[in-house]
């Protein structure tokens, strides 16, 4: 964890889980899980939410509701499948993090959305290692770490362009499709399994994720204006342009996409 | 290599039941389902889980009611007081020698959130602890009314009509007592595949066997996981041999008397004739049965029972209706008490003066008879199974169900094996069960065609007119070779691996491991 991370440990507001039908995983052990894949990825944010967080189970496909403090996400992972407890957890925990209820609706969306899908890939890469070297208390963890990969690798290989691919030219084709629908599954994927390894290999750019939401996106016209809008919020706030640079020059420059 | 055993399937029950014991308010459960069905094992597993989310604070006390007298009882439910230390939850002046003080002692101990498990429930029924379900009628009542947090009480029972009568009765004490009930049926078809995987069974012919043979009864395949070295014969023939031998035949096999004590526990005397003239002919009408066995005057109420009662009957309508055999069918629908019933019984008796091992071999010719039957049923089943999931090839609404009365001594024959539609695409699929893929020939294959066909053309299957019609093989395995000659002629093949695959929840990603099941106490 980082050093801020670290110090804010045990100020970072709580997770629980509640009651409900999770089949044959102790509630115990769902938390543990979440709790592992929380520790991931507020590391990468170095912070915690600004409020505690409530995992419930249904039926339904996974959310996290507007305006509930404590805040409320519901995954319909259960049982112990791990893996999509974390895939769906650090989904909707991306979304809490990205500030996502401050600006509801714009057509900018479909960034935040496939942002989180990064941050599924990203936790679930992390806890192939740290479920090895540092264990949650549930029965099998070590062994059952590797597959934390695997589940991600599986889920890229569906969404991984064809190698040498132009992205400004596949966005040019596609961010239509997603300004006018954000949760476009297929496309958020493929945007996030463009970004996985710049993340994995400077997880710091979570922390200027963190800083999305926090201006009206309505006002950028463009996505180059949207990424203009959060690198001036950063600047504001005396960070540098990290994350905004990374993604400009991945998906808005005319040279085809460098594949990490 | 095989895998330590674990607790299987009845994920959705496991969280259901978890769900109840959680609250901090007062409940009274209700588990059944019939004999080795692992009614105590979910609740063993529910309480395990419990305890790693609230470690000793949810004190549990599981007593077994025995099938004998008060004072015996009394002295089970000390011991298991004992056992769980729990003795201080009971006032000093409380007598624990008789009915009414056991009955106080658990109202005692509920009230003060110690979750208490009466197994063997149906025991006290009628009876020396027949007066038992009113004395604790009255702390029942006193608890639903306590403000929370207390414990809780689960009756377990196996005897479906007896559970029945002590709890749905409307002249019954604890009748509307019961803040949740649940009713356990045996594995599914993806259960079974986990636990083949997982126990050295992962060839198609030998996982038909085994579901043949036990049908989804949990207790059934421990006895088989935890029988050493099976996994190491190579050929079936060698293996089935062995597995016979040593689950069924052998002085100490583990079944060997399983199928008379299920039967001598669940049911009496005239339950069994019929049961065995069931086996013995695969189906009967109510007159063929009356026929064999004119001793029973009146066969109705028996037949209730074993069909709606107990469920190891099941009523078949005929498919055409019209037609000149017009009478329902009954078939022993429980795989075990068919087995047992048709070959595994007399095989046992033959084994008390023969070698078991010479008995077993004259098995095999029997077996494969039943599993081709068996095969048909768990075709069916898994198809259903697959689509209930989302997860199947074939999204089905409905299936044809009940017996086929236009038989092979009919000249226009129409016997098939599965006949599955979908309403809203308006797709139906035809389904060939064959216990081997090579039995898939063209002989036969014309002869399911000219069925369908006809089929087809009689008013029950002129609905499908216009629809689009697909025409499946199935058979445990299908070599590649197979499957690729048979899919060039546009049949398509399914066998139990693609069944595994598409009951395996790839979606929802691996497993993650349960700790390893304990034998329970009072596992014999």
């Amino acid at each position: 964890m980082s050093e801020a991370a670290a110090r804010n440990e045990d100020t970072v507001p709580a997770l629980t889980v509640d009651n409900g039908n999770w089949n044959a995983a102790s509630l115990k052990s769902v938390s543990e899980v979440l709790n592992s894949a929380r520790k991931e990825l507020l590391d990468a944010f170095g912070r915690g939410p600004d409020a505690s967080v409530r995992v419930a189970w249904w039926s339904q496909g996974p959310r996290v509701f507007f305006d509930h403090r404590p805040y409320e996400i519901r995954i319909n992972a259960r049982d112990t499948h791990w893996c999509q407890y974390v895939y769906q957890f650090s989904h909707e925990l991306c979304h809490v993090m990205t500030h996502f209820d401050r600006y509801r609706q714009h057509r900018h969306k479909w960034f935040e959305e496939s942002l989180c899908e990064l941050a599924s890939l990203f936790v679930l890469h992390r806890l192939a290692r740290s479920w090895v070297e540092d264990p949650p208390d549930i029965h099998g963890a070590s062994e059952f770490a590797p597959h934390h990969g695997t589940y991600a690798e599986r889920i890229e290989s569906e969404h991984r362009l064809p190698p040498g691919c132009d992205l400004a030219g596949w966005l040019d084709a596609n961010i239509e499709a997603m300004e006018t629908d954000s949760c476009r599954r297929e496309l958020n994927g493929a945007v996030a399994v463009a970004l996985l390894a710049h993340f994995r290999a400077e997880p710091s750019l979570w922390g200027d994720c963190g800083w999305l939401n926090h201006w009206d996106a309505n006002r950028d016209a463009t996505f180059s204006d949207y990424l203009d809008s959060w690198a001036a919020c950063l600047q504001a706030h005396g960070r540098g342009d990290g994350a905004p640079a990374v993604i400009r020059k991945l998906f808005l420059s005319e040279a085809p996409c460098q594949r990490a | 290599m095989v895998g330590i055993w674990t607790f299987y399937g009845r994920r959705n029950e496991l969280g259901a039941l978890l769900e109840k014991l959680r609250g901090e308010q007062w409940f009274f459960g209700a588990v059944r389902g019939r004999r080795r069905i692992g009614k105590t094992t979910l609740v063993q597993q529910a309480l395990n889980t419990l305890a790693e989310d609230k470690p000793g604070r949810r004190p549990v006390l599981l007593v077994q009611l025995p099938e004998s007298t008060p004072t015996d009882f009394a002295a089970v439910f000390q011991n298991a007081l004992r056992e769980a230390d729990l003795g201080s939850h009971i006032g000093k002046s409380d007598t624990l020698d008789d009915l009414p003080g056991i009955a106080n002692a658990i109202g005692s101990l509920c009230a003060a959130g110690v979750i208490v498990v009466l197994d063997e429930f149906q025991n006290c029924l009628d009876g020396p602890l027949g007066p038992f379900p009113s004395l604790l009628q009255a702390h029942v009542d006193r608890l639903q009314d306590r403000p929370s947090p207390v414990g809780g009480l689960i009756v377990v029972g196996s005897v479906q009509t007896e559970m029945e009568a002590l709890l749905e009765d409307r002249k019954a004490p604890l009748f509307g007592r019961t803040t949740f009930r649940m009713s356990l049926a045996p594995w599914n078809i993806g259960t079974v595949f986990d636990v083949c995987e997982n126990h050295g069974a992962r060839e198609p012919m030998r996982c038909l066997t085994l579901w043949t043979l036990f049908g989804g009864v949990p207790k059934y395949w421990r006895h088989f996981a935890e029988t050493d070295g099976l996994d190491v014969i190579p050929d079936w023939e060698e293996w089935a041999t062995e597995l016979c031998e040593r689950l069924f035949l052998r002085h100490d096999a583990p079944l060997r008397e399983e199928g008379e004590r299920l039967l001598g526990h669940e049911l009496r005397r005239n339950y069994l004739a019929i049961l065995r003239q069931l086996a013995e002919r695969r189906s009967c009408t109510h007159a063929e049965l009356r026929e064999a066995l004119p001793d029973l005057t009146s066969l109705g109420p028996y037949l209730k029972t074993l069909t709606q009662d107990l469920r190891v009957v099941e009523k078949e309508l005929p498919v055409f209706a019209g037609e000149s055999s017009r009478g329902a069918r009954y078939v022993v629908s429980d795989p075990f008490l068919s087995a047992w019933l048709a070959a595994i019984q007399p095989a046992c008796q033959a084994a008390r003066v023969l070698p078991a091992a010479e008995i077993a071999k004259r098995l095999l010719p029997r077996l494969r008879t039943m599993e081709g039957h068996a095969f048909e049923r768990m075709m069916r089943a898994a198809s259903e199974e697959a689509s209930r999931k989302n997860d199947g090839d074939f999204p089905l609404t409905d299936q044809v169900r009940g017996f086929w009365n236009r038989t092979r001594s009919n000249p226009a024959a129409i016997e098939i094996d599965l006949v599955a539609w979908n309403e809203e695409s308006r797709c139906v699929r035809f389904g060939s069960c064959k216990r081997t893929a090579d039995r898939h020939d063209p002989t036969s294959l014309r002869a399911f065609r000219q069925h369908v066909n006809r089929f087809l053309s009689t008013s029950t299957g002129e609905r499908f007119t216009g629809w689009r019609k697909e025409l499946a093989l199935f058979s445990p395995r299908f070599s590649r070779e197979q499957r690729a000659r048979l899919e060039a002629g546009d049949w398509i093949c399914r066998d139990l691996a693609d069944f595994r695959r598409m009951l395996q929840d790839e979606a929802r990603g691996p497993r993650g491991p349960l700790a390893a099941s304990p034998k329970l106490v009072g596992e014999e």
